[in-house]
């Protein structure tokens, strides 16, 4: 090797080089922790789903949406209803919501956790509605697994899933139905 | 031989280049006083870190920051439906600070939430529990319920639970068997 090729060779390296540290200068670097996900998109089409570590799309065609995974603690005061029965009850319910798929989540919400909240107690209305209100410990029990798969059905179909159903609060009272006479 | 001299000085340059590419530029970082970090590299964690000034490179680590300091909570007025039917009526505070600032950052996406929902489960669930006339007989009791049922839930998120007070308490609607 003489200088007649090493200096074209080192010039290429640099120019490469170069080019490389201005391309890669325009895209912003992702760092995803281990608690987050991050949706890759390519010409806005979905592509993969990043795991933790640190990310640098080579070109302003490629997009990441960095989701966070971690569960978020949710408190439903005092959602209404009447029971079979028509009693009038209340129940009020501690739980975490979390992402369950990144790539759905993302497509299907704006904000994963308020826009999850409706469904959450639209899916539990619908579930009490169907049965009778007992302050027993053991129905707290059931009702609250009942409600985590019920609700995990519901937001299956957004991308989240509910975790740690607690019942806090409970109470139901006998209902008009009780109190009013049949007239013909 | 005599070609060395030159690629020496470039190939240093060269290699400094592709380091900064792939790691970033090296950046320090301040923790003060009540500020705790972990580092993570390459997306895992692998350093917890004490107030001072740290060094990240910027490319493949990051600093997360955790602020230690008491978190207040304090709830006016909630209305709680009691054993017997009866509503009373409450308000609270209480303090937790983080002990433990990795568990925190994984407990929830807004770790100062926790408290705030640990102590709105915890004295629901336990007044419901109770009934009116033993809410009349003082609150004592209810406030070790309380405090026992959040202490270890704060305590396994990475919290320690500092204090916890029923400002008030006051029954406002008779029970069913009244």
């Amino acid at each position: 090797m003489n200088t007649d090729n090493i200096w074209p060779a080192l010039f290429l390296v640099g120019l490469v080089i170069l080019i490389w540290s201005r391309r890669l200068g325009k895209t912003p670097r992702v760092f995803i922790p281990d608690y987050k996900r991050g949706v890759r998109f390519s010409r806005g089409a979905f592509v993969d789903v990043l795991g933790p570590g640190t990310h640098h799309p080579f070109t302003l065609k490629q997009q990441i949406e960095v989701v966070d995974m971690r569960p978020q603690p949710i408190f439903l005061d005092r959602v209404s209803y009447r029971d079979v029965l028509q009693n009038e009850s209340f129940m009020s319910i501690g739980a975490e919501v979390l992402v369950g798929d990144a790539r759905l989540a993302v497509n299907m919400l704006k904000d994963q956790i308020k826009d999850s909240l409706p469904l959450v107690r639209h899916a539990v209305q619908s579930l009490v509605s169907r049965g009778i209100a007992d302050d027993s410990a053991e129905y707290r029990i059931k009702t609250s697994e009942d409600i985590t798969r019920i609700v995990n059905d519901e937001l299956a179909r957004v991308g989240m899933k509910i975790a740690n159903v607690e019942i806090v609060e409970l109470w139901s009272r006998p209902g008009l139905e009780r109190n009013t006479t049949v007239s013909n | 031989m005599s070609l060395l001299i030159p690629i020496v000085p470039l190939a240093v340059v060269i290699g400094f280049l592709i380091l900064r590419l792939l790691w970033g530029p090296l950046a320090s970082s301040n923790l003060l006083e009540y500020q705790r970090g972990v580092l993570y590299r390459r997306g895992l964690p692998v350093k917890d870190l004490g107030p001072g000034r740290h060094r990240v490179w910027l490319g493949i680590e990051k600093l997360i920051i955790v602020d230690v300091r008491p978190i207040q909570v304090s709830y006016e007025n909630q209305q709680v439906a009691l054993r017997d039917g009866a509503t009373a009526v409450y308000s609270f505070s209480g303090t937790a600070c983080v002990t433990d600032a990795r568990k925190v950052i994984y407990c929830a996406r807004n770790y100062s939430q926790l408290p705030e929902f640990v102590f709105l489960c915890c004295s629901r669930r336990v007044m419901n529990g109770f009934s009116a006339k033993q809410l009349r007989g003082g609150n004592d009791a209810l406030v070790a319920a309380i405090t026992k049922c959040a202490e270890p839930r704060l305590t396994a998120s990475g919290f320690e639970l500092l204090t916890f007070r029923l400002n008030q308490v006051s029954v406002i609607s008779a029970s069913f068997q009244e």
